[in-house]
């Protein structure tokens, strides 16, 4: 007569199951926040990745400086360069104004960092430039 | 029946007195035939697994209505049955009233298969007796009988012919629990192979979580990398104002005489110089500016108009 019960076996098995369903439905809210949170985070990573390589990368941004001021059109414009270790310092005590159009239209194309700049008009075809690029 | 020998041996009956039967111990018991049904049947069937598949027939109409469990077992000639039908609800009721608990029970028999070779009647209580008839132990008022002896269980060897109680086989019938047993198994197994599956996904994407810092080069911590993000957008964000708004001071239409004199960018703050701009003239240049959304501050003196843009 020590036969287990029905009954008690059917309780057992809807234990179970009741007790599963609540696993299932926490392991499936755990589930969504996870893939919510791998979403988040992938979006960080891409955007945080461009944004360093667009303006921390500083072998390339010295790179592409360094092409933009030795161009041949700014050979005769007398400027000054002077690199630090964490920007670099344009300075053109008297700058003509295609050289100045030259140089302001390829830096502001680029994504430099672009800190500080004066530019105060000498005469009708020159002016002064300081300017700042960050890294 | 070496086994059940260790146990006490009772008679269960509906008219045996309450408190006589309370036992606290592993009994075997024998079922008074008030608690049963019982038939001699000759069927030309081959084996027992057949004649119980036909019990419920052989039984319909001849009993009261009832939820009854159905036993038999072969009698000592060849194709002849006893057969049994019996309430488990009322012989547990009847249990529990004489206060023998369901887990000290080892086993429960019939008076028709243990009393079957007694040669007398025998009283089973102050009203009744029971004695053989043709091969059936029957049920008789005391009266009746005139040489009976005392129910005597001492000598009683138990037989094979046993039957189990079905504590709830009112409420629940074996094909109903099969059935919803079988159901639940399966939805246990659908679930749980769902478990396993969210599981393994999870750990899948929080790997790949883990890969892109290892890709990236990200912080540890979600605090350093949002903060730092933060920073670079802010910068990213001031870049493109700059941008946006030096385009637009560069393209305002100057009068003749009016010329941009001076542009300075430091800690986010643009001053930009107009020469030769008189002074009911300098709306044009101000209110172009602020048609694009640029919030400024404007000085007028000695025709020089001074702009400060705040990014």
């Amino acid at each position: 007569m020590n036969r287990i019960n029905p009954i008690y076996i059917l309780a057992f098995l809807l234990v179970v199951f009741l007790i599963l369903i609540y696993k299932l439905d926490n392991a499936k809210n755990n589930l969504e926040e996870t893939q919510a949170s791998f979403k988040s985070t992938e979006n960080l990573a891409i955007k945080l990745s461009s944004l360093k390589n667009t303006y921390a990368n500083k072998q390339n941004i010295k790179k592409s400086l360094q092409k933009i001021l030795k161009h041949s059109s700014l050979k005769s414009a007398n400027i000054v360069t002077k690199f630090r270790s964490t920007s670099l310092l344009i300075t053109a005590k008297n700058i003509d104004k295609n050289s100045l159009n030259q140089l302001i239209s390829k830096l502001i194309n680029k994504s430099f960092i672009i800190n500080k700049l004066k530019i105060r008009k000498i005469n009708s075809s020159s002016a002064e430039l300081s300017m700042e690029i960050k890294w | 029946m070496i086994f059940n020998k260790k146990y006490k041996l009772l008679f269960l009956d509906p008219n045996v007195n309450e408190d006589s039967l309370h036992v606290e111990e592993n009994v075997n018991i024998i079922l008074s035939p008030s608690l049963y049904w019982v038939k001699k049947v000759s069927l030309p069937v081959s084996s027992l697994r057949e004649v119980k598949k036909l019990l419920p027939t052989l039984f319909e109409d001849t009993i009261p209505e009832g939820t009854y469990s159905y036993s038999a077992y072969k009698s000592s000639l060849d194709s002849e049955y006893f057969i049994f039908a019996y309430e488990d609800k009322k012989i547990i009721d009847l249990l529990l009233k004489q206060n023998i608990s369901m887990s000290n029970i080892s086993s429960v028999h019939f008076a028709q298969s243990e009393f079957s070779s007694i040669t007398n009647a025998m009283k089973i209580n102050e009203m009744q007796s029971v004695y053989l008839k043709d091969d059936i132990v029957v049920l008789v008022p005391c009266c009746w009988i005139e040489e009976k002896g005392e129910l005597d269980l001492s000598n009683i060897t138990l037989s094979n012919h046993k039957i189990t109680l079905k504590q709830f086989g009112h409420i629940v019938e074996s094909k109903n629990f099969y059935g919803i047993a079988s159901a639940m198994l399966v939805l246990i197994f659908m679930l749980l192979t769902e478990l396993f599956s969210v599981s393994n996904t999870q750990e899948y994407i929080q790997n790949k979580k883990e890969q892109l810092f290892s890709t990236y080069k990200l912080k540890s911590t979600m605090f350093e990398n949002n903060a730092i993000l933060n920073k670079y957008m802010k910068i990213h964000n001031n870049q493109i104002l700059f941008r946006t708004y030096l385009a637009y001071i560069l393209a305002l239409k100057l009068e003749q005489n009016e010329k941009m004199t001076f542009f300075s960018f430091k800690d986010n703050l643009i001053k930009v110089s107009f020469s030769g701009v008189q002074k009911d003239k300098t709306l044009h240049i101000i209110s172009a500016l602020k048609s694009k959304g640029i919030k400024l501050k404007d000085i007028y003196k000695n025709n020089i108009l001074q702009l400060e843009i705040k990014l």
